[in-house]
């Protein structure tokens, strides 16, 4: 009977001892009078699941020669995951070079420059062709975590050169921004 | 008297023949003239350098158009773990396979109450991680709001630098 107890004793200090080992493992261990058994549930914790989202932006803007007119799509794709955060959006970085918000006259360009000669010309972002409506501060692409994520979420700005000049090679970048919260 | 008029009459026909034949000898060289000018004429005609059908002619063959620029992916991460007091932090920033070809990208990290920038990483290819970045300085444990500017960069000799994306990210210290 002795020996049985201080099996059993050393039995359960086995057990305490490996269920602090092995993290969160509940650990149940039953005895009966002559036989032992002892049951294990072990929880593997691999804590949460991290944020996981992809972006595409548009890695240019090209501007119709004829027109003046281009646009340009940025998607995110589905299968994003938010975890650590409730909401996504996507906008354009307010103070980005080149691009200014004249809030007093209610339009919206950035300079697209011409690396030869530094010479510019001023091109209009808008919400819709031929408007100049879009601000650094809209929000191009909202999702929550409450959203579905098997679809794509798209945005198209279009952007529009009212002055074309006669030839030469103009660039610019836009500089996009992810907030969360 | 008989014999006499048969000697102008052969007199007479032998200045005719003579007279006859020289018109004749005249007559032949005008004609020979003209048709050897009208000969000279018609070589200079037939002489002219024949210009044949140039080998490229064809129809119509429109250029294949240059491939468009397909978007830059961008992986999202909303936090970058590092070790409290080090100089050196091991990360995953990773340049989407589907860039391939197209853009590399760089990394930088900054802190958005000082705008200090924690580090920047050179070009990683696509389909290739960053795995380490070395710190600007070591930082005290705590969580520190940042913004991670992804670079893109197009592949090619000029490596010029496409339209960018920053990200909201927390830099977590422990």
């Amino acid at each position: 009977m002795k020996t049985t107890r201080k099996m059993l004793t050393l039995l359960m200090l086995l057990c305490l001892a490996l269920g602090c080992v092995s993290a969160n493992a509940d650990t149940e261990l039953t005895a009966t009078n002559g036989t032992t058994t002892a049951e294990s549930k072990v929880v593997l914790d691999l804590g949460e699941q991290p944020t996981t989202y992809t972006i595409v932006i548009p890695s240019q803007i090209n501007i119709d020669t004829t027109t003046g007119k281009g646009s340009a799509k940025l998607t995110l794709k589905s299968g994003f995951v938010l975890t650590d955060i409730t909401s996504l959006q996507v906008k354009l970085k307010s103070g980005v070079t080149n691009y200014n918000n004249h809030t007093g006259s209610d339009y919206n360009y950035l300079d697209l420059r011409n690396m030869a000669n530094s010479s510019t010309v001023r091109c209009y972002v808008g919400h819709k062709e031929g408007e100049d409506d879009c601000s650094p501060t809209d929000t191009l692409i909202s999702v929550t975590n409450q959203m579905a994520n098997d679809k794509d979420y798209s945005k198209t700005l279009y952007f529009t050169v009212s002055s074309l000049p006669p030839y030469g090679v103009y660039t610019g970048t836009l500089t996009f921004s992810v907030v969360t919260a | 008297m008989h014999k006499r008029r048969i000697g102008t009459f052969l007199g007479g026909f032998l200045i005719a023949t003579t007279v006859f034949a020289l018109g004749l000898t005249v007559a032949n060289k005008y004609l020979l003239q003209k048709d050897n000018q009208s000969a000279m004429e018609q070589a200079s005609v037939t002489k002219r350098p024949v210009i044949t059908v140039d080998p490229n002619a064809g129809e119509l063959i429109t250029p294949t158009p240059s491939p468009t620029d397909p978007g830059v992916v961008i992986q999202g991460w909303t936090a970058v773990k590092v070790p409290a007091g080090a100089l050196e932090a091991n990360v995953s920033f990773y340049n989407p396979e589907e860039n391939a070809g197209w853009y590399d990208l760089t990394f930088e990290l900054i802190l958005k109450e000082t705008e200090e920038v924690v580090f920047t990483t050179g070009l990683i290819p696509p389909g290739k991680y960053c795995n380490k970045v070395t710190l600007s300085r070591s930082f005290e444990a705590g969580v520190y709001e940042a913004i991670l500017h992804v670079q893109p960069y197009y592949m090619n000799e000029e490596q010029s630098p496409t339209n960018d994306l920053n990200m909201d990210i927390r830099l977590i210290v422990e």
